[in-house]
């Protein structure tokens, strides 16, 4: 078990930078998570906290001790890759026990190390079968159980998931999480999947364009998003465009195409700065014909329904054709539908829309 | 002796001598065994009659002991009845008959009758279209074997139109036919006959003899060896060499391989491969030359050497068959790389990278991941440098030192200079099928299929 210290690091690939000034550290025994859109230089950093790439400046720190200069296989750590690079021509057991055979522990010993890791992943008894027979579910697991083989203080998954079938990918959240909090090491875990993300980590950090846009648990980075990028990229988001017109007590009023909207002013923005208010579909609701909230009612066309079972999406008018707003009404008792084609008027709670300064957005 | 590759300046002085025996029982007993330097006879088997030594060596390869076999010490004067047809292609290289030498009846003859009619090709270019065959071999029979699998020729015909079909299936028949089956049925019947003169071939002496072969193992009648040991030495010594030439090469070129196939991408990739591709624009048999120049006495590493002050005379790298090993390990590079490539570049690179990460060495990168995984590409590249090393003419004749021969140059004697094709055919075979023994023992033993080497 150690912690993993990300000491300003930048990587370079030539001219391009992947990581700039990544400075952060992960905790002993958390799960953390990487979440960008692909691209974003959130594999490069994991690399380099195993070693295959240095940091062009700045330094890795595993348990307190400086990285530079040791390979993959002379770290504390253990990858498990996107497409799990199990050896297809071992059996399950012989790739469990590899880090094993490697390292020269004996026959007996790697067997049963084996056995016991199969039983981790609940596949007892297994270990005499070809790579091949197994699921896709079974086969994460085996790359699970190798990669803890070799008892590693902080284990690195990058996108171990994404091969796989949606429920299935639903289920492995859970039980990754299980194995993690059974196993007690640090998990550094990379995904541009924010579901993933968002259920299985202690923190999140969310990378875009090589920079680290904001570090926190789930619901912070959900409910607080500190950069337009985070806002539009966790969760599905409507972002409002316009000039801050008033900055008070922690609100700022932003006039918008649609009249002045209110928001969570986290970001110190101040009048005449260009914001964005990102108001959460859910934080959304038709207003009843005599409720209006102050900085929290707009006015747009209804464009069309689409019925999701727990939630009825209701579409919205907005300044772009390709974009409309989105409204999602829990599908209560007594969801109305919306008459479609005709103006509607929408009130949201300003506690629960952000005002962010104008950044780049995530595009869907 | 003389060679394939040195044929042009040779064959001028060549001769063909056929005796015409009385008896086809032992149509020429005094075959001779390809000599080593040093003894007499130059390999020329013309004499049946004199036991002393042959009388006429025309043609030496590279002039080492340039026609000093000519003298026949103590010519033995017992030539009657023995007539020989001579062919006499360049009238100025004849060589001098010493005086005392018995009287030798001359019967120039059309050169198209000596041999059968059907001896248009060398052995050289049948022992090629084997291998070839024998690589290609396994496609074929895996393509036969999806067709009988969907044994309904008519959805094959629909499958693929008719003139697909038709040239497909001629196309493979024919290829099985006219250049694996019918060749090497040919050549094995032909092992298994006496050599006669053209006017006895198909008469009542063509019968069925195991002469040929037992002539490999045994030797001459009467000889006091029990065993044939020089010529089973040279085969077992061009085994040998031919399993270290290849291990040589695989040493080479797995480490290439590997780079080219895992470490360098884009133009590295590409400037690599034209340099292993070019100097192979170059003949085999230039090639073969320039390592002559280049390992020769007064060549340029002697001379590097010298230069340098690491040696004071020059070193006999021919005698040594430095020169011969690495001539034959290069001649062959590619056909190692190519295979092994392949084989290494499916490789996904993440395994490699997983097994760092799990505290591999390189070498236990090496032996455990990458080699198992590249095993049909190390046994197809291995087999086919073994086999056409076992199988090559053009080194051994150029490069090879006085002292060593190659087996193939045996085999091509009989063919030629011998003029004994029954013979030569027999020992081609015995190579062909050791060869074959081998790889399969080899392969084997390293549990390879043979589908798997036809899959890189």
């Amino acid at each position: 078990m150690s912690s993993v210290e990300l000491d300003h690091i930048t990587i370079r690939f030539g001219d391009f930078v992947a990581v700039d000034n990544c400075n952060l550290t992960i905790n002993s025994g958390e799960f953390f998570s990487f979440l960008g859109p692909s691209g974003c230089g959130k594999t490069t950093i994991l690399r380099a906290v195993s070693g295959f790439n240095e940091p062009t400046e700045g330094t890795v720190r595993i348990g307190g001790k400086d990285m530079r200069g040791s390979g993959p296989n002379k770290r504390p750590t253990a990858l498990i890759f996107q497409n799990l690079a199990l050896f297809p021509l071992m059996s399950v057991a012989d790739n469990i026990a590899f880090g094993l055979e490697v390292a020269g522990i004996k026959y007996n010993e790697r067997r049963r190390r084996a056995e016991e890791l199969l039983n981790l992943i609940a596949l007892p008894g297994q270990g005499e079968k070809m790579v091949s027979e197994l699921s896709g579910g079974q086969r994460q697991r085996v790359a699970i159980a190798r990669a803890l083989a070799v008892e590693p203080e902080v284990l690195l998954l990058d996108e171990p998931l994404s091969a796989l079938d949606l429920k299935l990918r639903q289920h492995m959240r859970t039980e990754l999480r299980a194995i993690q909090q059974r196993v007690g090491i640090t998990f550094i875990y990379i995904t541009h999947d924010q579901g993933e993300a968002l259920t299985m980590s202690d923190r999140i950090a969310v990378m875009s364009a090589g920079i680290v846009q904001q570090v926190g648990n789930g619901s912070d980075i959900y409910n607080n998003p500190a950069t337009a990028f985070v806002a539009s990229f966790v969760g599905e988001n409507n972002a409002f465009h316009g000039k801050v017109t008033r900055a008070e007590d922690g609100f700022a009023v932003v006039e918008t195409s649609f009249g002045p909207m209110r928001g969570i002013n986290n970001r110190g923005l101040s009048e005449g700065d260009e914001a964005y208010v990102f108001i959460r579909p859910e934080a959304m609701r038709p207003a009843k014909s005599d409720d209006t909230v102050e900085g929290g009612t707009f006015t747009t066309d209804a464009l069309k329904e689409e019925f999701e079972g727990s939630f009825l999406h209701v579409f919205l008018r907005s300044e772009n054709e390709d974009k409309p707003y989105k409204m999602a009404l829990v599908n209560d008792a007594n969801v109305e539908r919306q008459t479609l084609n005709a103006p509607i008027k929408v009130v949201f709670d300003p506690k629960r829309a952000v005002a962010l300064p104008v950044g780049e957005l995530a595009d869907e | 002796m003389s060679d394939l590759l040195s044929s042009g300046p040779v064959e001028l002085a060549q001769m063909k001598i056929t005796p015409n025996l009385p008896t086809p029982a032992e149509p020429n007993p005094a075959m001779p065994t390809p000599s080593l330097p040093g003894s007499s006879g130059g390999g020329l088997g013309i004499n049946p009659s004199l036991p002393g030594g042959s009388a006429i060596s025309p043609s030496l390869p590279g002039g080492s002991a340039p026609s000093s076999s000519t003298s026949a010490p103590g010519a033995a004067p017992s030539a009657s009845g023995a007539n020989f047809n001579i062919t006499i292609t360049n009238p100025d290289n004849l060589p001098q008959l010493p005086p005392g030498q018995n009287e030798l009846k001359l019967v120039i003859q059309d050169p198209a009758k000596q041999l059968p009619a059907d001896s248009g090709l060398g052995f050289f270019e049948i022992f090629l279209a084997i291998i070839a065959a024998l690589i290609i071999a396994p496609f074929v029979q895996r393509e036969a074997g999806k067709w009988t699998a969907n044994l309904n020729a008519l959805q094959f015909v629909q499958k693929n139109g008719l003139a697909i079909s038709a040239y497909l299936l001629i196309f493979t028949t024919g290829w099985i036919v006219f250049m694996i089956v019918l060749p090497q049925l040919y050549m094995f019947d032909f092992s298994f006959r006496y050599n006669l003169p053209p006017p006895e071939i198909g008469g009542a002496n063509d019968v069925y003899t195991l002469k040929n072969y037992e002539y490999l193992i045994f030797g001459r009648e009467g000889s006091d060896e029990m065993l044939n040991w020089l010529h089973l030495e040279v085969f077992f010594k061009t085994i040998v060499a031919s399993v270290i030439v290849t291990m040589i090469n695989f040493l080479l070129c797995y480490p290439l391989a590997f780079f080219m196939a895992q470490m360098v991408k884009g133009r590295g990739q590409r400037l690599l491969f034209l340099c292993l591709l070019l100097p192979f624009w170059v003949n085999e048999i230039l090639r073969a030359f320039a390592f002559k120049l280049i390992f020769a006495e007064l060549g340029l590493i002697n001379n590097l050497l010298i230069g340098l002050g690491v040696l004071d005379t020059p070193y006999d790298f021919l005698g040594a068959n430095v020169a011969l090993y690495t001539g034959l390990t290069y001649a062959y590079v590619l056909l190692m790389i190519f295979p092994l490539y392949n084989a290494i570049e499916s490789l996904d690179h993440n395994q490699i990278e997983a097994a760092r990460d799990m505290g591999a060495s390189w070498l236990k990168i090496h032996l455990r991941v990458v080699m198992p995984h590249a095993k049909p590409g190390i046994a197809s590249g291995c087999t086919m440098v073994f086999m056409l090393t076992a199988g090559a003419l053009a080194a051994p004749n150029i490069l090879g030192g006085p002292s060593s021969l190659w087996f193939t140059q045996i085999i091509y004697q009989w063919y030629n200079t011998g003029g004994n094709w029954p013979q030569g055919s027999a020992y081609a075979f015995v190579l062909l099928i050791s060869c074959i023994i081998f790889v399969r023992v080899v392969m084997r033993i390293f549990k390879v299929g043979l589908g798997d080497i036809a899959k890189r």
